[in-house]
């Protein structure tokens, strides 16, 4: 028998099950409506309280936000991506592997525990010595997002029940069919419930990843990165209240839009792929 | 269905003096297991959790190998499994559809021999439903259908009605018998309960303290039932070795 619960994160995983997305209309109305007002309200007592309340949206240039927001978004979808490229090839090697299992679950918590923007300054200054700043904030993010796939899908792959992975023996499913026929749909609703952690912290790093200037020797705010990020950190220092609030708007209307276009589809869609 | 246990003598199966240990220092889960299995022969192995029989099945089926001794198997086996184990992601049709696929059967043909066996197990209607969408009994049936659309020379049960309500269980008893005596094929289960064992087997193996303990012929008249003297007498004597 193959001994993974030792991981407190496949653990915390395997805990999760029921429907995770809306099911009535009230929680429908509640994820799209209800809590990204509440959090609009909250933008607005937290601009008070700096004093940077000038809530003048309409001097803001919109042009500029939905670009701003545009280049985050392909921040973190480029990071995601790459997560999830990365992510899978770690997970399956556990599951094929005992003995790598062994080897590098613990490693993986360890790597997974050091806080991920310790890394960032020394980052910054490899991609900056190949001028692709850009890849810095790619990088950051994708590390911030990788352990949370890794650890979601590694769950899911020993939540398969061992009937069915005979099944998948007496039936000569192996190799290429394996990964195809069983786990790669074994893995849909553990590798959605990743991905939705991955983008929250993805929108986290966001802030950090953007505003470059602050790890660069004599940086400057014109060496920051174009987008919400960034936006929202120079707007809250320079004073600009209605930038600022335009940006963190901007932000819970995506994220919320996100949560309940993207993520909630596709958590209905994960149940198609559960074990009883 | 009496002349196909009595008429093909070919083994099928042979074990001999086999062992299986998993860890050094741990009891065995077998103990030195002799039995053979003839052609066309409906086995089963009884006993109580932890004896061993689970252990037979899965070496049969080749998910386990022996520590020790000699195991002679055919390399076309087939297993129908207590809960099913079908893939969820899929329908009736492509459950029943992969085993084939696995064995290299593609277009027209994979789709007919898949859809033949659905139709023999009754379950033409349900045909693009999903697993979550059938009843137990109606998922033990696809289970059934996957396991014999590969034309196993042997069909592994594995507590196959154990999950079951009687009524579905004794549906399923009356297939399984037809289809044993359609196919020819032989057939090993593993059972907790001896009348189970009594109405289906030709023969019943009671495994106790990871070895065979006793072998029973059942020379009974299918169909049988409970009511008959010869039944009630061969279950009472299976019990009394049971709990012995």
């Amino acid at each position: 028998m193959r001994n993974t619960d030792h991981s407190r994160h496949i653990h915390r995983h395997r805990q999760r099950s029921g429907p995770h997305y809306p099911t009535t209309v009230w929680q429908k109305w509640y994820s799209i409506i209800i809590m990204p007002t509440i959090l609009i309200i909250l933008a607005i007592v937290t601009s008070s309280l700096l004093g940077v309340a000038q809530l003048t949206l309409f001097s803001v240039k919109f042009n500029d936000l939905f670009l701003a927001l545009g280049s985050t978004m392909a921040r973190l979808a480029s990071a995601y991506c790459l997560s999830v490229v990365i992510a899978l090839p770690l997970a399956f090697i556990i599951y094929f592997s005992p003995t790598a299992e062994r080897f590098l679950l613990p490693l993986y918590d360890i790597v997974e525990s050091v806080p991920t923007l310790a890394f960032f300054p020394a980052i910054v200054i490899f991609f900056v010595k190949y001028n692709f700043v850009n890849g810095a904030a790619i990088f950051i993010i994708f590390l911030s997002m990788l352990w949370n796939i890794v650890f979601t899908v590694v769950g899911g792959l020993t939540g398969i029940p061992n009937d069915v992975k005979a099944a998948a023996h007496v039936f000569r499913v192996k190799g290429l069919s394996e990964i195809r026929y069983l786990l790669l749909p074994a893995i849909v609703p553990q590798l959605v419930t990743g991905s939705i952690l991955a983008w929250a912290q993805g929108w986290n790093i966001i802030i950090v990843a953007e505003v470059l200037h602050t790890y660069l020797p004599a940086g400057i705010v014109g060496g920051d990165l174009f987008g919400i990020g960034s936006m929202l950190v120079n707007a809250s220092s320079s004073g600009q209240g209605n930038i600022f609030f335009a940006a963190i708007v901007a932000m819970i209307v995506t994220i919320a839009f996100l949560n309940f276009f993207v993520w909630q589809k596709l958590l209905q869609y994960a149940e198609h792929y559960k074990f009883d | 269905m009496q002349n196909i246990t009595n008429s093909i003598k070919e083994k099928v199966i042979a074990f001999d003096g086999v062992w299986k240990t998993y860890d050094v220092g741990q009891a065995a889960s077998l103990r030195n297991v002799s039995l053979t299995v003839d052609q066309g022969e409906f086995v089963c192995l009884i006993g109580p959790s932890g004896c061993g029989k689970s252990t037979i099945l899965k070496i049969i089926a080749g998910l386990e190998k022996e520590s020790t001794g000699v195991v002679t198997i055919p390399g076309n086996v087939s297993m129908v499994f207590q809960f099913g184990a079908l893939f969820p992601w899929f329908d009736v049709l492509k459950n029943v559809e992969l085993g084939l696929e696995m064995q290299g059967v593609r277009g027209e043909r994979l789709h007919h021999e898949a859809i033949k066996q659905i139709e023999l197990i009754g379950l033409a209607e349900h045909i693009h439903k999903y697993p979550r969408e059938l009843s137990g009994g109606q998922r033990q049936r696809v289970g059934i259908a996957r396991a014999l659309a590969v034309d196993p020379s042997v069909l592994l049960l594995d507590e196959p009605f154990a999950a079951l309500d009687p009524k579905t269980t004794f549906e399923l008893h009356k297939d399984i018998l037809k289809i044993w005596a359609e196919t020819g094929k032989t057939i090993v289960m593993v059972s907790h309960l001896i009348e189970e064992a009594v109405s289906l087997a030709g023969r019943v193996i009671l495994m106790k303290d990871s070895t065979i303990d006793h072998v029973f012929s059942i020379d009974i008249i299918r169909p049988r039932r409970e009511q008959m003297k010869d039944y009630a007498e061969t279950v009472e004597k299976i019990r009394k070795e049971f709990f012995r």
